[in-house]
């Protein structure tokens, strides 16, 4: 087992790597309140299932094909470039889908926002990530943007 | 020149839009040609004496180029092209070649001014939109659009996603990178770095 890991092409990892997140997504988001989790895996599913995809493209790695400078130095961090990546070579469907799920897990992972209160003011509420997503929506986002990115990249991956 | 081309260049690689531009541009092409073949025909002369108007070439071979007549070029009085002169000539010929390349596209950061005014522009519509904020990091720009609301929504987020989408397609020279925190409107300092600016406030 493991030394049939170790001769595996990195696209394969990437693949099985993408399956794991995504099973934890599915998991995750039909657990209130840790729905929230649910949402930053499935953007690592995603990743790894773009990565997998990318393998056969000319830029075979989002982080080797970074652009550089005349001094060597990277222009654009991976996240960027990826979605440069995403943005030129996939539909606008598949480009959304990813950014709804970029956007969201970071929002899941990074909140603790001010709000503005009924009647107009501002005040600090602290309101946790559960709370911002509802479940519903959660798995509603989680499910349209697998299905979708999965699609325009020609997987398809059912899970029992 | 040639660094500042290839500068140039290296940030502003050519574009979809820019060989479509060049396609139209076929007087242009034809004038430089034209003016190629003439130099050439000068330099096969071979004539050693160094004339006093030869240093005049260069910019009287961007007007005629900028100025798009070639008759005046073929009436120019035969003044002979000295090989001390031959390297500046080819400058000029570098300059014009980078005159008709860049002719219809600003600089990068004309462009970019651009893509921040149609962001505004795009952004400031949808009501849930609070403010802009910009900033560079490394090559890419990115724009922090701040939400008024205080629980996620999907349609909202389609709207937004629509009008990005729009944006890197039109301006796709630069890479952005977009953040959609929710957001109140006065505490941007707990989100945005204090050096960002501000394109937008509602």
């Amino acid at each position: 087992m493991y030394l049939y890991k170790v001769e595996m092409a990195d696209r394969d990892i990437h693949l099985l790597q993408a399956m794991h997140n995504e099973e934890v997504a599915n998991m995750l988001i039909e657990k209130n309140p840790y729905h929230d989790w649910g949402i930053t895996a499935a953007f690592y599913a995603l990743i790894h299932y773009f990565e997998y995809w990318l393998f056969n493209q000319p830029e075979k790695h989002t982080e080797t094909s970074i652009p550089v400078d005349k001094n060597g130095k990277l222009r654009y961090t991976p996240h960027a470039w990826r979605e440069k990546l995403i943005e030129k070579k996939l539909s606008k469907d598949a480009f959304k889908s990813f950014r709804k799920l970029r956007d969201a897990s970071e929002t899941a992972r990074y909140l603790s926002l001010a709000r503005i209160q009924p009647g107009g003011s501002i005040k600090w509420i602290p309101k946790p990530a559960p709370q911002y997503f509802n479940p519903n929506d959660a798995k509603s986002l989680v499910e349209k943007a697998l299905k979708t990115f999965k699609k325009e990249i020609g997987i398809k991956i059912l899970f029992s | 020149m040639n660094t500042n081309m290839e500068n140039y260049f290296e940030k502003f690689p050519l574009s979809s839009d820019l060989i479509s531009h060049l396609d139209q541009s076929n007087k242009l092409i034809n004038d430089l040609s034209k003016i190629l073949s003439w130099l050439f025909q000068k330099r096969t002369q071979e004539h050693s004496s160094e004339s006093e108007k030869v240093t005049e070439y260069p910019s009287e071979l961007k007007n005629f180029i900028q100025g798009g007549s070639l008759t005046e070029l073929h009436t120019t009085s035969e003044e002979d092209i000295t090989p001390s002169s031959w390297l500046d000539l080819l400058t000029t010929i570098t300059e014009v070649v980078f005159h008709i390349f860049s002719k219809g596209v600003s600089t990068l950061f004309e462009v970019e001014e651009k893509a921040l005014l149609e962001i505004v522009n795009r952004f400031s519509r949808i009501k849930e939109v609070r403010s802009i904020y910009v900033q560079h990091y490394q090559d890419e720009i990115c724009v922090y659009v701040l939400l008024s609301i205080s629980q996620y929504n999907e349609r909202l987020m389609d709207q937004l996603l629509d009008e990005e989408y729009a944006v890197r397609k039109k301006y796709s020279q630069l890479v952005f990178e977009f953040f959609y925190p929710p957001a109140g409107i006065l505490e941007k300092e707990d989100f945005i770095h204090p050096k960002a600016r501000c394109i937008y406030i509602k």
